[in-house]
């Protein structure tokens, strides 16, 4: 056994590689800079000397995932050899070997922690996955669970716990934010319902015989006065505080924990003990520690105490304001250690946090559903490696001729390769405008194929145009959420009523794309997910939409016309109106949905657009409207639209008929792009070609 | 106050608003300071970049002082500011 100094850390996590198989929207760990992404093993050795300077007893491996490392095993044989105890802290995704070479260690020697998501949110191969390595390796394991919203039920837990006979212990974790706010975490205004779920599951939890262990950040105040009492008396169960727990990183720089990583963090040395490094990585956030979660800790009397922490430090920073002035946040100014070892992640850290302050960071951390296109599976991996914690799922559309999809046919030469080992989640597409059977005729046979679709690949929604079907799928597969398409044309609270218990998300109609009142109202009144296509060029209220669909869907020509193409060419102004938001205004729309959605099964079935597209809609990178994939009724002359005018389109009365807001900016446009003269040559060769033809 | 007095909030400080305060924090010095009302409020409408004409109105309602009373009082404090690194003098307010 380590020999025992006098601690004044108790634990620290050993980061031994930043890769990972997963990619979970709330992960802190995410991004954080490194000069090496896996670590050496001498940095290893140096990693023990220190735990061991500083009487540690455990190792705590984490990662990433840290049995991707090729050194993982060697790693724990070491730690077992110097007397520690190895923690393993994975996501359970293990490869038969790895599990096979665990099984070798005595449990009491190594315990593995496997961090589960909702199971909603997990694909049928994940689930799997995990399942196989609990079937093995039980008796090391024990689950956790990192909270990162607020309705999660969390009872699965223990059921889990007592159907694979796991070790009667659960981690709970709350999601923080890194400073940037770039990942998804709770919000503290969330803390209190989150504290009731948490009421209801330690109750259970407790009875069962299962212990309850509480991972850093949480604070009383989130917790019913029953419970808080329960826990006081439960003692070494909750202790409310904030780190650090040092992260070593696998370049042996050592932070105070992943979320604070881009202002706190110094070297390991060959001298380091605790003591000392706390302090080290302490002194840059002292500063900070007044602060609190919520505006009310500065005179709380538990914080005043040293009760509580206050909660999450990088949490509590998320309330800081700075001059948003352009100049330099506050953060920036370093401090005497970090003037030392300061780290290129600090400055980059602030200013994306100072863009942070300026905007809300919901909208930042959105999710997206996109698009399948038939691609083959390097395209995909390559989706997924760019931009993969950003895909909440894939859509595609239900194989086969039983409905229409809304758009004509297109090629799936690789979708069931894709469904089959891509990682990504998946949607199902069910929108035709109309069912083309009787409703009761049809219902069974679809929920059939998609409890087929569901069994075999495993879906997280279905998107339907049909409240009936909605219900009937929620019905007999109660795992799946229902999607109200934007076909539904769902624009105001009263239609609420007629969906009800139909709906998880609610994609809304096109019409109030361009009026945040309406948006705002459906988002207050609608008790699930808003997610809005982004890219979508219809008309609002297009009185062509229906027919259009209908035809598209029964086409088989791959790009159909419009057939609103006559309205627009006599009033092409009409084409600013439409649904469309640019990625640049993406920001406009912060607080009024859960998830965006990229349209363009088949206007961005070119990988490069698609690619560029997606990136720029995460980023928020500017793009014209004509570049957007947004279909016929798109803008097709490439002007810029200023954030000013589309501002005002989001709250004007949409009266076109009395308004020349639209047709006097597409006009000064086109002439200030060169479009006009364009349009006109162009429209001039039309006549005389038409004029020779005849 | 003389209306064309203009200040900025140092670049190098932060403020978070609690339930009957400001904090500043300026992590260079490591300093932090608790601004109670009335000196909030006028720490608010100066980081909003309100003209001072109209900070100086609202302050003396905030203040129920004369108008002569509150510009002294603003002066006061922006100096005291300015000395203490909280603020710099700026092309514009804010």
């Amino acid at each position: 056994m380590p020999a025992g100094s006098s601690r004044e850390i108790e634990l620290a996590n050993l980061s031994i590689t930043l890769d990972c198989n997963r990619s979970c929207s709330y992960c802190f760990a995410r991004g954080v800079e490194v000069r090496e992404r896996t670590m050496r093993r001498a940095t290893f050795l140096d990693a023990l000397d220190f735990l061991s300077r500083s009487g540690i007893p455990e190792v705590r491996l984490l990662g990433g995932e840290p049995t991707l490392h090729p050194d993982f095993l060697w790693f724990v044989e070491r730690s077992i050899e110097n007397g520690f105890k190895p923690v393993l802290f994975s996501n359970g995704l293990l490869s038969a070997r790895t599990a096979a070479d665990l099984q070798r260690f005595r449990s009491t020697d190594v315990q593995i922690v496997i961090n589960v998501n909702d199971p909603d949110s997990q694909s049928i191969k994940e689930t799997q996955a995990q399942r196989d390595t609990w079937s093995r390796l039980a008796a090391f394991c024990m689950l956790g669970f990192n909270i990162h919203k607020p309705n999660t039920s969390l009872d699965f837990l223990v059921d889990l716990t007592e159907k694979f006979e796991l070790r009667r212990s659960i981690r709970l974790g709350l999601a923080h934010p890194r400073l940037d706010g770039s990942n998804d975490y709770l919000l503290p205004k969330n803390y209190p319902q989150v504290g009731e779920r948490i009421h209801d599951f330690y109750g259970k939890a407790r009875q069962r015989g299962i212990r309850v262990e509480f991972d850093c950040g949480f604070v009383p105040c989130m917790f019913p006065a029953a419970l808080l009492k329960t826990l006081i008396a439960d003692v070494g169960t909750f202790v409310s505080g904030c780190g650090p727990i040092p992260d070593i990183l696998p370049d042996g720089t050592v932070t105070h924990c992943y979320p604070l990583a881009s202002v706190s963090r110094c070297s390991l040395d060959k001298k380091n003990v605790s003591a000392g490094l706390k302090r080290k990585l302490e002194y840059p956030l002292q500063l900070y520690r007044k602060l609190g979660i919520y505006q009310e800790c500065l005179q709380c009397p538990l914080k005043k105490g040293g009760v509580c922490g206050g909660g999450c430090l990088s949490a509590a920073m998320q309330r800081l304001r700075s001059a948003s002035n352009g100049v330099s946040s506050p953060l920036s100014t370093k401090s005497p250690a970090q003037r030392k070892g300061s780290h290129p992640d600090f400055e980059k850290s602030i200013a994306s946090r100072r863009k942070t302050v300026e905007r809300p960071a919901q909208a930042v951390q959105s999710q997206f559903v996109i698009p399948y296109i038939d691609q083959p599976p390097e395209f995909w991996d390559q989706i997924k490696e760019e931009f993969g914690p950003h895909i909440k799922s894939v859509y595609f559309p239900l194989p086969g001729t039983m409905v229409g999809s809304g758009r004509p046919p297109q090629p799936h030469r690789y979708l069931h390769k894709f469904l089959s080992e891509s990682l990504f989640r998946f949607s199902a597409l069910i929108n035709p405008v109309i069912l083309e059977r009787p409703i009761r005729e049809i219902v069974r046979p679809l929920v059939d194929t998609v409890r087929g679709i569901d069994d075999r690949y495993g879906l997280t929604d279905v998107t339907v145009t049909n409240v009936a079907l909605a219900l009937a799928i929620k019905e007999n597969i109660p795992s799946l959420r229902t999607v109200a398409s934007t076909l539904m044309d769902i624009s105001s609270t009263n239609q609420l009523l007629m969906v009800e218990n139909a709906f998880d998300v609610i994609v809304p109609g096109s019409r109030i794309m361009r009026d945040l009142r309406s948006l705002q109202d459906l988002r207050k009144a609608f008790h699930g997910k808003i997610r809005l296509i982004v890219n979508e060029a219809c008309l609002p209220g297009c009185p062509y939409r229906v027919q259009h669909f209908f035809e598209m869907a029964r086409n088989t020509i791959a790009f159909p016309d419009s057939l609103c193409a006559h309205l627009l060419e006599q009033k092409p102004w009409m084409r600013l109106t439409g649904a469309w938001v640019l990625p640049q205004h993406l920001h406009c729309y912060d607080g009024l949905c859960d998830e965006l959605k990229l349209a363009g099964r088949v206007t961005l079935n070119d990988p490069a657009k698609y690619r560029r597209v997606l990136a720029a809609y995460l980023n928020r990178q500017p793009l014209l409207p004509s570049e957007i994939g947004g279909g016929p009724a798109s803008v097709l002359e490439p002007i810029e639209i200023d954030e000013v005018f589309y501002a005002r389109t989001l709250r004007c009365d949409h009266q076109c008929d009395r308004c020349t807001l639209c047709s006097a900016y597409y006009e000064e446009s086109c002439m200030r792009t060169g479009v006009r003269k364009r349009l006109a040559i162009g429209r001039d060769i039309d006549r005389i070609v038409q004029h020779r033809g005849r | 106050m003389a209306s064309g007095s203009c200040f900025r909030c140092h670049p190098a400080v932060a403020w978070s608003v609690e339930k009957s305060s400001i904090i500043l924090f300026r992590s260079g010095t490591n300093d932090a300071i608790e601004l109670r009302h009335p000196e909030s409020a006028l720490w608010d409408f100066l980081s909003r970049g309100i003209q001072m004409e109209r900070i100086t109105a609202m302050m003396c309602v905030l203040r129920s002082s004369t108008q002569q009373s509150a510009e002294l009082w603003i002066k006061r404090r922006t100096a005291e500011w300015l000395r203490a690194g909280w603020l710099i003098q700026g092309d514009r307010i804010g």
